[in-house]
């Protein structure tokens, strides 16, 4: 997909679901977003979502996408299935052993990253492709968030070094999902992304269990 | 039976009494009382009805190993059948009434079939049903007869959600080895969860007391540590329902299923007591010891005033203490066994070598005596030298039967110890610990201590590391004799309460043949009643082995499996999660009206509702749109795959079974894959966009199954390519009619001249501002385009073209609609045109096939078909002008009285005016211009005739529009 010009209005892949309830809107990155809950009360809910579907992404994949990745100045993420914080506030995702995630704030980093991938190089070791992304984007987070995630995934959470920045690929609710357990603020935040055709069913099943943890699912930053 | 003053560590609160009503008449209990403990407490005789006899039952083991008391209670004005009295706790407030009578729980009018039990043998219902003459008549009994409990249809649905749970060690049981294993794993270190069925844990340690005040005093210490322990979480009045790979336990919970992911598991749920076989033996009033000790322990209740205990173990004397210590008057023990322990109660008589061979009724139906005689070794007693004891109440304590249905189900095997007699664990697969009870452990000392190392030993294959070698527990005491099974002739001797199953049943059926412990369970139906043979099964089992001549051990036991007690169907069902997959465009299609179709996980528009038009003249409004001006159609679910590199191109020559090496860049071909038996699994469009870049569409349904075989392929091969999945990322649209282009027009500065865009081209072009992949194809049948962009612009660029193409008459169309327009074009749909077996060469697709290629997946057995006759064709046909009905997709094609073939696909064309379609026929009916019969519901048969293909623009001129020339006659 060619890129350089500017693109125009985007829609979240959760935007129907969410406008049944939505009573405010913000707009990021050409994006609508609920708006009903400010961040600030994040700290005062036990358990909140976030569509973040706003960021741009963008993935590689290839035996050369490790050396393309540093030659790109992008953090590698050292061990398979972890990720490294970006400057900016993105991440780069290391899906297995040679395929990356990229999601960020900045069009204009994710532009230059995909014009300079373009089709494809061969790097010595191997060669490394693009993989155009659009995916959903869904922050959890809560002092009950557990709570929400034991009823839609079998993956221990409670378990997880979030110091060691593991990413988990997983199913919940028979959706796959890449979720980058982080630390935001004083809170353990489960930052999500998955395929955007999906995203409805995943965004209604989740809202329904926060609520009925006593949450709230149309918080933005 | 009558309420005890207050006993130490009583379950029932008595600032708390609650008011029910059972059989009409009012009763109240205690806070802690279960339906059946408040019953009994205040004196009701009788609590349920059997099964098949309807014999007047009350409580047996009080601990869910039977279902003498089983209820229907209406409560807050919902009911719910088949709750088990004795171990539900009473709210207060219910309506209750027992199951299985008609006309109440007194006056039960099927009373009367105790009578007819001459005529209702075992499997019976079996030999019922072979008279044709008399089936109509026993179904409708059985319906009427049979069945427990009603369904309360009005009620509200409850939410059940599941969810997940994590533990170092999981601990099922919270006896005295539960206990004692889940602090030993605690204190290695262990996150531990311990469940236990029961509202209290404590289990046996604190009902099976035998008056023992030094036995009360550890327990309760050991209960106090568990709670205090903050690596322990205790889940009572839970059950684990089964044993499922990887230490997965399901946990089932008032509320709802738990789903337990143990690092390691300790069994500690014990053993069931088991009942002696006796004739009537399920008088109200003969009950089993360990539920007499309930009975007084945890509600408070004394089970009755004048008691005999029959006694086949030490636990025996352990009950008659009990029972003396509340007042009961012991008339006696009577011992199976020759020699008694020395822990005799003062002043009580011992028979020994005795037994209880008939219990007696008074007129009443309820307990007034026993009957007792001296056994030989194989059941059978003197009938001339018997003796009566009068009692109002039987205690049986004679044996054990362990809980090992989840270590059975965790592939564990046992074996048989004759010391115990019962089996216990040979066997275990890692992870996986018994102790106590359930292990052949019956002592209490030698319990904590079996639990203590299980619990060491959990914790520490929990945290990785080998576990030592289990000290080897010597039990010393029998706690189960070989065979408390007597005969009589006038029977009633049960052996399954659940199932009114008889003594004589048993060696009635293994003399029909049934002697193999599968068959005589099924034919017999022991341990297949609700308590799923908790009470049954060791007993059936003996008398299988007495019948052979064969020891215990071979006879064997039938496969456990889960769940353990029932559980509520809403609990299974949790909350739905029904996977739904929406395209970016979904919200669109609402607005526009959209009827919803499920394609597989994906919802579509099926067709777009337009007031005043019924369904089908709206889809012919639709097709018209294309055929005569412009339609736009999402077709965001199909697959969408690139493949990029040097050896792009070579892997696609072996995917499909075309020629892609030689496509041009900037070009389409279709592409049809076969599996390697050359069967048609997808199809789609291949563009590409340059040397090493490829970009094409699979099938909706194919596209999970078409990206997971190229990359097997190609781990198999190892070719320098990338292959990415954007199925979900991309959207796509479909813009085609003859105004197609013009519409395009304004919206995009790319060329769209025929000379730099031909048909079956692909270009990247921006188009409303949006950067798309557009390829020129026509499956429809007409100047087309699909643009291809990413899916959260998708919107934009469908309001875009929404807006330009209004004033062309443009309107969205849906699935049914393009199931027609190709259809007129004769373009297949795999699948539907096609089924498990096709080919290529069935399906008339040879043209999509180059066999000269040097390997494409399917070619050898494509070159091995070519050789053969064909099996079927698929051709077109149309409906003969005098045809008086419409055949179906699927209806048969009907040669000589022989199936010929079958619709494939059919519908009216508003185009052709008439009905056209598809079908696969024997290839000697494939003949253009051949008549064929098509039968219809009804048994009618419709002519068709066999016509080539396509049915519409046979040359294909309005796909290949040119430059200036509209079929609209306007300048394009």
């Amino acid at each position: 997909m060619t890129s350089g010009a500017i693109m125009p209005e985007r829609v979240s892949p959760v935007h129907a679901v969410v406008a049944a309830t939505a009573t405010r809107w913000t707009t990021r990155n050409r994006m609508a977003l609920a708006a009903d809950f400010a961040d600030m009360a994040r700290t005062a809910l036990p358990v909140w979502l976030m569509d973040v579907s706003h960021r741009f992404r963008f993935g590689f994949k290839g035996a050369g996408a490790p050396a393309w990745c540093s030659a790109q100045g992008l953090t590698l993420p050292g061990a398979p299935n972890t990720w490294a914080q970006m400057q900016g506030g993105g991440l780069v995702g290391r899906l297995a052993f040679t395929e990356f995630y990229v999601e960020h704030e900045d069009e204009a980093l994710v532009t230059r990253l995909t014009d300079a991938l373009g089709r494809g190089v061969q790097m010595p070791a191997g060669g490394v492709y693009p993989v155009h992304r659009r995916d959903a984007g869904i922050l959890l987070g809560g002092a009950r968030a557990q709570d929400v995630l034991v009823q839609v995934c079998n993956v221990n959470f409670g378990a997880v070094d979030v110091g060691a920045m593991p990413l988990i690929m997983t199913l919940m609710v028979g959706v796959a999902v890449t979720v980058f357990p982080m630390i935001e603020g004083d809170q353990t935040v489960y930052r999500m992304a998955c395929d955007p055709t999906f995203a409805p069913h995943l965004w209604s099943t989740l809202a329904e269990i926060a609520a009925d943890c006593g949450g709230a699912s149309l918080v933005t930053l | 039976m009558k309420r005890l003053p207050p006993q130490p560590d009583e379950w029932i609160d008595r600032s708390r009494t609650l008011d029910f009503r059972f059989e009409g008449r009012a009763v109240n209990g205690f806070a802690g009382d279960t339906l059946a403990s408040a019953l009994l407490a205040a004196g009701e005789a009788f609590l349920g009805r059997s099964f098949k006899y309807h014999r007047p039952r009350s409580v047996l083991s009080l601990a869910n190993h039977d279902v003498n008391a089983l209820m229907q209670v209406t409560h807050k004005g919902h009911s719910r059948p088949n709750v088990r009295a004795d171990v539900t706790p009473l709210a207060g407030g219910e309506v209750v009434t027992a199951v299985n009578t008609f006309g109440g729980l007194a006056a039960d009018k099927g009373r009367f079939l105790d009578r007819l039990g001459a005529f209702l043998p075992v499997g019976f219902y079996y030999k019922a049903f072979y008279s044709k003459r008399w089936f109509p008549y026993w179904e409708r009994m059985f319906r009427f007869m049979t069945g427990l409990g009603r369904v309360d249809v009005a009620a509200p649905r409850v939410r059940t959600p599941k969810r997940y749970a994590f533990c170092d060690v999981l601990v099922v049981g919270g006896g005295p080895s539960g206990l004692a294993a889940a602090l030993a794993a605690a204190d290695a270190g262990a996150k531990v969860v311990l469940v236990d069925e029961n509202q209290q844990v404590g289990g046996s340690g604190l009902f099976a007391l035998g008056a023992d005040a030094a036995q009360h005093k550890q327990m309760n210490e050991l209960v106090l540590a568990i709670r205090s322990n903050r690596r322990i979480e205790v889940m009572t009045g839970c059950f684990a329902s089964g044993y499922y790979t990887d230490h997965w336990v399901p946990i089932v919970t008032p509320t709802c299923i738990v789903k337990m992911r143990a690092a390691a598991v300790v069994l500690a749920g014990g053993a069931y007591e088991q009942p002696a076989v006796f004739r009537n033996n399920d008088l109200p009033g003969v009950m089993l010891g360990s539920a007499a000790q309930r009975l007084i322990h945890r509600y408070a209740v004394k089970p009755c005033e004048r008691a005999v205990v029959f006694a086949g173990n030490d636990d025996a004397y352990r009950v008659a203490a009990d029972l003396a210590a509340v007042g009961v008057v012991i008339a006696a023990i009577v011992d199976l066994r020759p020699a008694a322990p020395n822990s005799v109660p003062a002043g009580v008589e011992v028979r020994r070598g005795m037994a209880v061979v008939e219990a007696l009724a008074d007129r009443r139906g309820l307990l007034r005596g026993v009957r007792i005689a001296t056994p030989a070794a194989d059941g059978t007693w003197d009938h001339a030298a018997t003796e009566e004891i009068a009692c109002d109440g039987l205690m049986v304590s004679v044996g054990f039967a362990p809980a090992l249905a989840l270590a059975y189900q965790a592939g564990a095997r046992m074996r048989f110890d004759m010391q115990t007699q019962q089996f216990v664990p040979a066997t275990l697969p890692d992870g996986l610990f018994v102790c106590g009870r359930a292990n052949g452990i019956h002592t209490l000392p030698l319990k904590l201590a079996d639990g203590a190392e299980a619990g060491a030993a959990a914790a520490a294959v929990a945290h990785g590391l080998a576990p030592h070698p289990r000290a080897a527990m010597i039990e010393t005491a029998q706690p189960s004799h070989p065979y408390p099974i007597f005969e009589h002739p006038r029977g009633r001797n049960f052996v399954d309460f659940d199932e009114d199953l008889q003594l004589k049943d048993f060696f009635n059926a293994a003399q029909e043949g049934y002697d193999n412990i599968e068959l005589l369970k099924r034919f017999s139906t022991v341990g297949m009643g609700p308590s799923q043979g908790k009470h049954s099964n060791m007993n059936a089992i003996r008398i299988l082995a007495k019948i052979r001549g064969e020891p215990v051990e071979k006879v064997g036991t039938t496969t456990s499996r889960p769940m353990f007690h029932p559980v509520p169907m809403a609990h299974l069902a949790g909350r739905a999660f029904q996977v739904e997959r929406s395209t970016p465009l979904h919200a669109r299609h609402v607005a526009a009206g959209a009827v919803w179709m499920p394609a597989g996980q994906w919802q579509r528009p099926e067709y777009y509702a337009v007031a005043g038009l019924r369904r089908e003249a709206a889809i012919t409004a639709e097709v018209v749109a294309v055929r005569e001006a412009a339609g736009l159609i999402d077709v965001g679910t199909l697959g969408k795959i690139e493949v990029y590199g040097p050896d792009a191109a070579l892997f696609l020559e072996r995917v499909y079974t075309g020629r892609f090496a030689n496509l041009k860049v900037g070009m389409t071909r279709y592409g049809l894959m076969v599996d390697e038996s050359a069967v048609v699994i997808d199809d789609g469009v291949i563009a590409r966009l340059s040397e090493e870049h490829f970009y094409f569409t699979t099938t909706t349904s194919g596209s999970a199954t078409v990206y997971r075989e190229l990359t097997r392929w190609n781990t198999i091969w190892g070719l320098n390519v990338g292959i990415t999945n954007l199925t979900g990322h991309l959207a796509a649209m479909n813009l085609a009619g003859p105004a197609a282009r013009r519409i395009l027009k304004t919206l995009t500065d790319g060329n769209l001249s025929d000379a730099l865009f031909p048909y079956l081209g692909a270009r990247e072009m921006r188009v409303a501002g949006v950067a798309a992949r557009l390829l020129r194809v026509g499956f429809v049948g007409e100047l087309g385009y699909e643009l291809h962009m990413a899916a959260d612009c998708a919107p934009h660029v469908w309001d875009a073209l929404t807006s330009a193409g209004k004033p062309f008459g443009m309107r969205p169309f849906g699935v049914e609609a393009q199931r027609l327009l190709r259809l007129e074009k004769g373009h297949v749909i795999i699948g539907q045109d096609t089924d498990g077996l096709t080919n290529p060469l069935e399906a008339s697709m040879q043209w999509a096939v180059k066999m000269d290629k040097p390997f494409f997946v399917g070619q050898r057995s494509l070159q091995i078909l070519a050789k053969q006759p064909l099996r079927q064709k698929l051709v077109g046909f149309v409906l003969a002008d005098d045809a008086t009905g419409v055949p179906k997709e699927c209806h048969l094609v009907i040669e000589a009285g022989a199936i010929a073939g079958r619709v494939t696909s059919i519908a009216h064309s508003p185009t052709l005016k008439r009905v056209i379609g598809m079908a696969l026929i024997a290839p000697e009916l494939a003949t253009p211009g051949r008549s064929l019969k098509i039968r219809i519901d009804g048994a009618l048969e419709i002519e068709a005739v066999v016509t080539d293909l396509p049915f519409y623009d046979k040359d294909g001129g309005r796909q290949r529009i040119a430059d200036g020339v509209d079929m609209l006659g306007e300048a394009a």
